[in-house]
């Protein structure tokens, strides 16, 4: 038998093959299909869209904190927070006796003008004298305090009065 | 668990450099030699007396002595307002007050000769209230007995009260008080007294019963006569 005799006869008896056993083939796709799992596996972390979320939250947290600082005022009626009324100030630093009168930096000025602090949260209970100090140079007392006193040079101290929240400390 | 004591070794190094990072007493004694302090041992023994009996904070005297370090003055004048709190320490006087006003006159720039003479002033205030009342018995110690309340005083307690009325005293001079109306000389201690929350309002009744309006405007009138008013 020649070569392409042989070819020929095998072409035939696979092409009668195949055409014999057709309908057993032509749903073999779907029921590959079928055989696959349902679930899918888990997709990498797509960290550039955790990174833009990132950003996206510390930008509104940003602008927030700038609106609320310029915007909505100095936290004045906080009883925590000593404030000073002065928009012509290029600086004003709080110095006291917890600070062991370190000038300590204000916040501010709002657009109203007005440099906060807010208190140490362990400042211990007690009496303590204040003043603000404007542009480095100027004292100025708070007029806002309830009792003032007069100190070096005839200035005047404020006074604070830090009570415990559980009432009047036992000796 | 290899985590867990990474994190436990991390706490313990930042537990221990905070330790650490307190000033001691050697510290402020090195820092008044450096100071270049005239009588460095009378020092050391005030303030040694002064930390034992927590008057003042090894924290609080390192940090008055960097200051009066920093100050362009005679090296007297620093050391005065060293000495000055030494001898009320040594006296077993409350010190919050001279300590403040120091550090007060430092901030404001105030000349320290100027300095010096107010804790003098102000020592010897504090001086004469602490006699007082402890010539009514009020010293460390002390069981007060008022109606069901029964009071033992801590030295924080006394401390506080010789303190707010020194300081009250002094205020009430200095602010152009009129020194021959002793009641509102006393009513201004009363007031300081019971504003303090540190102080006990038992204490601070027993003190308005035991000590008299004419008493308290006797250191009052002393004050006037030492700053001349």
């Amino acid at each position: 038998m020649h070569e392409h005799e042989l070819e020929s006869l095998l072409k035939e008896t696979l092409t009668h093959y195949v055409d014999a056993h057709r309908d057993r083939v032509a749903d073999l796709e779907y029921e590959v299909i079928e055989e696959l799992p349902t679930s899918r596996p888990n997709p990498r972390p797509r960290w550039s869209l955790i990174a833009a979320g990132v950003v996206a939250v510390a930008a509104v947290f940003v602008v927030g904190l700038w609106v609320g600082l310029n915007f909505l005022g100095a936290p004045c009626h906080d009883p925590d927070v000593l404030c000073l009324v002065y928009p012509q100030a290029k600086s004003v630093s709080l110095a006291s006796q917890f600070t062991l009168w370190e000038p300590v930096p204000m916040n501010g000025p709002d657009r109203s003008g007005v440099w906060w602090i807010r208190l140490p949260k362990d400042i211990k209970p007690g009496r303590y004298e204040y003043g603000f100090i404007v542009d480095g140079t100027r004292w100025v007392y708070d007029p806002r305090a309830t009792e003032f006193v007069h100190t070096f040079d005839d200035k005047i101290n404020s006074v604070l009065y830090v009570v415990p929240k559980e009432g009047r400390e036992q000796p | 668990m290899k985590r867990f004591i990474t994190i436990a070794a991390l706490v313990f190094g930042l537990v221990v450099g905070v330790v650490i990072a307190q000033p001691t007493p050697e510290d402020v004694y090195k820092c008044f030699a450096e100071l270049g302090v005239s009588d460095l041992q009378a020092l050391q023994t005030a303030f040694a007396k002064g930390f034992a009996d927590k008057r003042i904070t090894p924290e609080v005297a390192l940090r008055l002595c960097q200051r009066l370090k920093q100050t362009a003055a005679p090296i007297s004048l620093r050391e005065g307002v060293l000495q000055i709190i030494g001898r009320a320490l040594v006296e077993e006087l409350p010190v919050t007050m001279l300590v403040d006003k120091a550090f007060e006159g430092l901030t404001k720039g105030v000349p320290l000769d100027v300095i010096n003479d107010d804790l003098l002033e102000r020592k010897m205030t504090l001086g004469e209230v602490k006699t007082l009342l402890a010539s009514k018995g009020i010293t460390i110690g002390l069981t007060i007995r008022f109606g069901t309340i029964t009071l033992q005083l801590s030295q924080d307690a006394v401390d506080t009260a010789i303190t707010e009325a020194a300081g009250a005293l002094e205020d009430y001079v200095r602010g152009g008080g009129k020194l021959d109306d002793a009641n509102a000389i006393k009513s201004a201690v009363q007031l300081r007294l019971s504003r303090n929350p540190l102080i006990p309002q038992t204490l601070t009744s027993y003190i308005d019963q035991v000590v008299s309006a004419p008493e308290w405007a006797q250191i009052a009138q002393n004050i006037a006569k030492r700053l001349k008013k």
